[in-house]
């Protein structure tokens, strides 16, 4: 009999980026780089599990823009592209380090690897979508969904209607990919807002997550912390807190896991590494060195010396740090269990972009997790938030607290001095959005079109990634391009909708461009 | 009450001003500095969260650069956004026409009059203009357009007034904000529970205490059922025995 639960949450999103006016386009490799370190990692482990016979629970987001871009045909066909390219790659280091065994061996697993990743595109028709809900399908994944484009709701508060629009076209997305409502919502950043949960509830949705203090800080006191979920004052939507202790062991840069020295070091590519006259075709068509992903030292030490990479060396650290997560997991419910008199949650979200492509052992290290948490013990137990709720139907109602899992715990990632200006501009073309929606509530033909563009605009221009970036204060040149395209696509098209001058052919080349959400409704907005 | 201002000690130490402020100090030994760490203190999380936008070099490309939006629209308005438990953010724009009018209303008056951000306190009241708890005032640059405002109040509610404060104290509003609130930055005081099982999960254990399995009773059918039930006489074992 188990003495807790562990929910691994896996939140999975990248911003919508899809140029087809551009040949190569370099922000393009987000998507392209994701594929192949971490939604292929994480597709083979949960094929491993399933055909091992192993039970498991995952929580995962996919987010709209991240669902929409794995299912786009162009961007299907240049990932294409982009891993054959890796594999030729691949084949030339295997050559160029024949006389280095230890790389040589190196060479020989990137070539696999990409091989690999190239077969498991192809086996699901080239759709990565398709594999996940194969697990959602099995009982094995709970997919959730999450803000349309991931705007964070907390600085959208002054503007509901536009909550309301990135809570609904992610329901009404979610619904026709998966063919069936979404349960659950990973608040953008975990950006919660009282009063928020209305519009979840409004939207059919019956959980979502906070950070730690959005739940230990709410009104009234939470009796079991952040170890079991609370129902929200007036709606009954759940919250779910994240477990601090568990996130740090991943997240802290002191402490935490992707930091062994003997896992692979993400800042060393060939891209850069190499001579640029060898490395130049695999690079951007423009000179612009990347990273390819084939990457050959492990983190060695605190300098900027690097020694060879050792797989078998990464491999059984993961193995242990998987049974230390889970000895530490034991001895908290063992804890709680005592200490609350009822069976403790334990919620450990991560990005799912962080397994792979920045810990490269991350998707192994969940494979050895699992396998441990079903082989080895029986006082945890893995489950999704529906199923927790199912079992256990009463929890305690309060109010929780604004918060997000940004830096700081609030807002300021998203609102500080290099990013504030965004706000003014996204606040006026949400009132406008507002307008257009009470003006025209019924509309056809290329008034209807040029309404449902205004509002696909209008969600692009809000992704938090946009803010985020220019927070982080680093190549921030394409976060600003982005919102302000997508600002003044929407202001064009609200200045041509209310002056009944429609360019019919600039709308035709915006809608091919900003394709997402096909099936948007402009009404939503309000 | 010791014991809980010790608690929320702790707590103000675990969480999440302390956190950041830890690993600002510790800037990731294992991963020398690619990143450039600038900005926002460094962690795992914002190191990964960051390398998702991996971008070593800057675009060098020529891309169209955008026209430019606009420094401000036509709306005339101030809004508030929460930062923190401690900060609040407001920008406002405000018509040329807005300011020739007070120019013209108040004559010379108008050039000793200060801009001013009049902030108040709203908690727990629906604010008319004249019952704050109270108000601070903040005397902003001609220029400004936006302000980041230390209100050092958690778990307020605040409205800010963009106005001119006349030499003679007089204060005149130009534009009103929305209201937001400041959340808490530690427990509650209030322990009062409240405990919800959802009605359909209700309606579950409702069905089920009644014999029916998993599935929700709804509609007259299964009104006719917990009546057949009722009146069936199952109600007891003894009463078994009594036949």
């Amino acid at each position: 009999m188990n003495k807790g639960y562990l929910s691994l949450v896996l939140h999975g999103h990248l911003p919508y980026v899809r140029h087809p006016e551009h040949e190569n386009f370099l922000e393009e490799d987000w998507l392209y780089e994701a594929i192949t370190e971490t939604y292929v990692p994480l597709i083979t482990v949960f094929e491993g599990l399933v055909n091992d016979g192993i039970d498991f629970r995952i929580t995962m987001t996919l987010s709209p823009t991240l669902t929409s871009m794995l299912m786009d045909g162009l961007l299907q066909e240049r990932y294409l592209k982009h891993i054959n390219r890796l594999i030729d790659l691949a084949h030339h280091e295997i050559e160029r380090t024949r006389h280095e065994p230890q790389f040589n061996a190196l060479a020989h697993k990137y070539l696999a690897d990409f091989k690999h990743a190239r077969y498991i595109f192809e086996k699901y028709n080239r759709n990565l979508v398709a594999a996940f809900k194969n697990f959602q399908d099995l009982g094995k994944l709970e997919i959730i969904t999450c803000g349309a484009t991931h705007g964070y709701f907390p600085l959208m508060d002054v503007c509901r209607a536009s909550v309301r629009a990135q809570v609904k076209v992610a329901v009404q997305h979610y619904e026709s990919v998966f063919g069936r409502k979404p349960r659950g919502i990973w608040l953008p950043a975990c950006g919660y807002n009282p009063g928020h949960d209305e519009i979840l509830k409004e939207a059919g949705i019956k959980f979502f997550f906070t950070d730690s203090h959005g739940i230990l800080h709410g009104t009234p006191r939470p009796k079991y912390g952040v170890f079991a979920p609370v129902y929200c004052k007036g709606t009954g939507v759940a919250a779910f807190g994240r477990d601090l202790e568990s996130s740090k062991q991943v997240w802290s840069s002191i402490e935490g896991y992707p930091g062994d020295f003997n896992y692979r070091e993400f800042y060393r590519d060939i891209g850069f590494d190499l001579p640029f006259d060898y490395i130049k075709p695999y690079i951007h068509p423009d000179g612009v060195r990347i990273n390819t992903g084939i990457k050959y030292y492990r983190i060695t030490g605190a300098g900027d010396h690097k020694e060879p990479y050792v797989p078998e060396w990464a491999r059984e650290k993961a193995a242990q740090q998987a049974g230390n997560f889970m000895f530490n997991r034991q001895k908290q419910t063992d804890y709680l269990f005592d200490f609350m008199q009822r069976k403790p949650l334990i919620i450990s979200p991560y990005d799912a972009e962080l397994f792979g492509h920045w810990w490269y052992e991350g998707p192994m290290w969940i494979d050895f997790l699992i396998r441990k948490i079903a082989c080895d013990q029986d006082e945890i137990r893995l489950i999704t938030p529906s199923e927790y709720l199912e079992e256990n139907p009463r929890n305690q109602v309060i109010t929780p607290s604004m918060s997000s899992w940004g830096w700081k715990g609030y807002s300021e990632m998203w609102l500080q001095g290099s990013n504030d200006w965004i706000y003014r501009h996204l606040h006026e073309a949400s009132d406008r959005m507002t307008e257009l929606v009470t003006t025209y509530r019924n509309s056809a033909g290329t008034l209807k079109r040029a309404l449902n563009q205004a509002l696909r605009e209008l969600l692009l221009a809000q992704s938090s990634d946009w803010g985020f970036i220019l927070g982080t204060g680093t190549h921030t040149s394409y976060a600003v391009k982005r919102t302000k395209d997508h600002l003044l696509r929407f202001t064009r098209l609200y200045e041509d909708i209310k002056s009944n001058s429609i360019d019919e052919g600039w709308l035709a080349d915006i809608e091919s461009k900003d394709n997402i959400f096909p099936n948007i409704d402009y009404r939503v907005h309000q | 009450m010791k014991i809980m201002a010790k608690i929320k000690e702790k707590i103000k130490k675990m969480f999440p001003k302390n956190i950041f402020a830890r690993k600002k100090k510790e800037t990731a030994p294992a991963r020398p500095g690619k990143i450039d760490r600038k900005g926002p203190p460094s962690s795992h999380q914002l190191a990964a969260q960051q390398a998702k936008f991996s971008h070593p070099q800057q675009w060098s490309g020529q891309r169209v650069s955008p026209q430019d939006l606009p420094g401000q629209y036509d709306s005339e308005k101030i809004v508030l956004c929460v930062r923190d438990p401690w900060w609040i953010y407001t920008y406002w724009q405000i018509r040329n026409s807005t300011w020739e009018r007070l120019k013209f209303e108040l004559g010379d008056v108008f050039y000793k009059a200060k801009k001013v951000l009049r902030v108040y306190d709203v908690s727990h009241i629906i604010f008319n203009g004249t019952n704050a708890h109270r108000y601070f005032d903040i005397d902003i640059d001609i220029h400004a357009t936006s302000w980041y405002i230390d209100t050092a109040g958690p778990d307020r509610s605040w409205c800010v007034d963009l106005g001119l404060r006349l030499p003679d104290g007089r204060f005149i509003t130009i534009v009103r904000s929305n209201t937001v609130s400041t959340p808490l930055d530690g427990p509650s005081w209030i322990t009062d529970e409240e405990w919800m099982i959802p009605d359909d999960m209700f309606a579950r254990l409702y069905g089920m205490g009644f014999g029916f399995g998993k599935s929700s009773p709804v509609g007259k059918g299964w009104q006719e059922r917990f009546k057949h039930v009722l009146s069936s006489g199952v109600s007891s074992v003894t009463s078994i025995f009594k036949k």
